[in-house]
Order: C-alpha cells, then sequence, then structure tokens
C-alpha cells in the first residue's frame, strides 16, 4: 500500500485539527516547512516549533518531517551559510526558485534536497544536468494553481505544462519528482490522489504522478534521514547494519 | 451508447446545488469538452451526513478529480471510487461522520 507525503505544508498551518484532516485526506506524513527567514532570526523558536509538531505527529500517527525553506532572494553566501549550519540538524533543505542565482546554486549544491519551482523560473540545461547528477528532486505545487484570478492560474499551469514537457514528456521523468501542495490555508489542501490525478491530466502517467506524492518522497525522506544518522556518510557509501550490527559490512 | 461510469462517495458541505458547482468546476479547467468527457451527475445526496454520490464517466475520472483538486475552494472529498451504485450505497451508509473544511 502505498504511503502519502505531502511534503510543503507551512509549518504554521499543523495544529492537531490539521494534521488529523491531513490523516483523512489519506496522508502518513507531512512536510513541516519552515521558512529561512525565520531560521535567521529566531533559531531557537524554529526548532522548539519543529519538535511541537514531532510530537503532534506522533499524536496523530502522522510522520512529521522538518523542513527548512529558503523561500526569500537571498544572496549564495547567507543560503551556504544557512546550510553549513542547519544541514545537520533538519531533515530536508530545499530552495525555491526564486531567482536565477538562487536557483543555479541550488542545483549545484548537494547539500540542497529539493528545488522547488515557482511559476516562471528558468530551469537551463545545465541545471537539469546537475539536479540528474546529484539525484534532486524537483517540486511542483498545487496552491499556485488555486490562487489569484483566471489567468495567473493558467499561466501557471501553462508553465507546468512547459517544465513537464521538458522533464517527462509522456514518460517517466528523469529527474524525479515531487508533487505538494504548498498549502498555507487547510483550504488548499486535497487528497493525494485528486493532486496525482491532476498531475496525470498534465502529462504524467499516472503511476508516475503517484510516485510524486509517495515513493519520490519517502525516499528522500529515508535517505536524508540516513545521513543524518550516519548510515549515510558520504554520498554514495551506506552503512549497512550499523544499529544492528554496528559493524561496515 | 452506454458508457462505463465510475461512482465516488464524497464528502461534502454543499449540499445545495453540488451538481452545479461541480459542471462549474469541470467547465473551468476543461471546458465544455470536458464537461462533455466527464459526464458529471449528482445521484444522490445525505445533507445530514455531509455525504453525496457522484457518477463520472470512466475515462473522466482523473479529468475530474483534477478539477475538483484545482478549484479554489475545497468543494468535495473523495473517499471512496466503486464501480457499482449499489457498492457505492453500502459504503455510504457505513460512514458515520465526515469532514470537510
Amino acid at each position: 500500500m502505498r504511503k502519502f507525503y505531502d511534503l510543503l505544508v507551512s509549518a504554521d498551518l499543523l495544529t492537531p485539527e490539521t494534521l488529523s484532516y491531513m490523516r483523512e485526506l489519506g496522508f502518513s506524513g507531512v512536510g513541516a516547512s519552515i521558512s529561512a527567514q525565520l531560521f535567521l532570526e529566531s533559531p531557537e523558536a524554529a526548532m522548539k516549533m519543529f519538535e511541537q509538531l514531532r510530537e503532534r505527529g506522533r499524536e496523530e500517527g502522522l510522520d512529521v518531517v522538518t523542513r527548512l525553506s529558503i523561500d526569500v532572494p537571498m544572496k549564495e553566501g547567507l543560503a551556504k551559510k544557512i546550510l553549513r549550519r542547519w544541514r545537520t540538524r533538519v531533515e530536508l533543505i530545499t530552495v525555491h526558485a526564486m531567482n536565477r542565482q538562487l536557483t543555479a546554486f541550488a542545483c549545484r549544491d548537494t547539500r540542497v534536497d529539493v528545488l522547488t519551482l515557482v511559476p516562471g523560473a528558468r530551469l537551463l540545461k545545465g541545471d537539469l544536468m546537475y539536479m540528474k547528477e546529484y539525484g534532486k528532486r524537483v517540486e511542483l505545487l498545487l496552491a499556485p494553481l488555486q490562487e489569484g484570478d483566471v489567468r495567473v492560474r493558467a499561466s501557471t499551469l501553462s508553465y507546468y505544462l512547459a517544465v513537464l514537457g521538458k522533464l517527462a514528456k509522456g514518460r517517466r521523468p528523469d529527474i524525479l519528482l515531487l508533487f505538494s501542495s504548498g498549502a498555507t490555508e487547510v483550504r488548499s489542501l486535497r487528497d493525494a490522489r485528486s493532486m496525482a490525478a491532476l498531475l496525470h491530466t498534465i502529462g504524467i502517467p499516472y503511476e508516475y504522478a503517484l510516485d510524486a506524492l509517495s515513493k519520490n518522497a519517502l525516499d528522500l525522506v529515508t535517505e536524508s534521514r540516513e545521513k543524518l544518522a550516519g548510515i549515510i556518510p558520504v554520498r554514495g557509501v551506506k552503512i549497512i547494519g550499523k544499529e544492528s550490527a554496528g559493524g561496515i559490512r | 451508447m452506454k458508457g462505463t461510469f465510475r461512482y465516488l462517495v464524497v464528502a461534502t458541505n454543499r449540499v445545495q446545488n453540488l451538481e452545479e458547482v461541480l459542471a462549474r468546476a469541470v467547465m473551468e479547467l476543461w471546458g465544455l469538452r470536458g464537461l462533455a468527457e466527464v459526464g458529471v451527475s449528482v445521484i444522490e445526496v445525505k445533507g445530514d451526513k455531509g455525504l453525496a454520490i457522484v457518477r463520472v464517466k470512466r475515462e473522466g475520472l482523473p479529468l475530474f478529480r483534477a478539477a475538483v483538486a484545482v478549484h479554489p475552494e475545497p468543494i468535495l472529498r473523495v473517499l471512496k471510487v466503486t464501480g457499482t451504485l449499489k457498492k457505492a450505497r453500502e459504503i455510504q451508509s457505513s460512514i458515520v461522520n465526515s469532514s470537510v473544511p
């Protein structure tokens, strides 16, 4: 049975009621996203919030994944500073493609797990090459398709069609896809299979669309947790049976 | 020509004009042709439980779900998809309560 993950939901939104509603929507896990801005202003508050959310998640039977989102335009140096400090303490670090410099940086820095595409962001051939090589995920969001007037939503849909055309063209995408709600309010949340149906109708085979909400997300979370636990000390090396036997095979 | 349908047991808080709202949602994303492909109709509504059974053409199911997903308001939540109305009614009567924000 598939386990569905919505990897981008604003941490402020995740009250016990919302977590319970997400379970009703069929999700097994949720990515609690906190903006890099809060980590810069008040890191203790951000970490405390993650702790509370993990606890709430345990109570509701939902796997809460901690996620730091670099979702404001910033210089590469500041993004590197954030990565240095928080990479070993947060499960997922993602970058919104706010501008060309940040997009290029996110694609080539191995510490970034996911590039979240905002409508209008350009992806160049070199970016795709880096992403493929480093096994990064590209994330599309549902929320921009729900917000604004019809023309804005249509242009977002047009952008997604173009991106998926580049990445997939009706076959398995070369770069693994994630599809998340990007919700900042409860009314933006939808059930996983409806989200997959949307991805399917804009050019991805249905099974791969389901993977974008389940397998791809779960693999990423598992890999990231293994990295944090030291099971994957460097890229390409995995210590098998570290917890049980304590040795290297 | 007789088509093949799917029956969706859904939770909704819009028990009035549900069919109209759904048709508009499908029209907004897929237009008149899409609406024809989906062939959406509301079979029955249980206002007290906030549940309904919606019938769509089998091929139109992804279009329908996509249209509901991108709609700015959460119109409904799909609880189960079945191939027969009998099964849909059984599932509907077995559900105690449901919620949509």
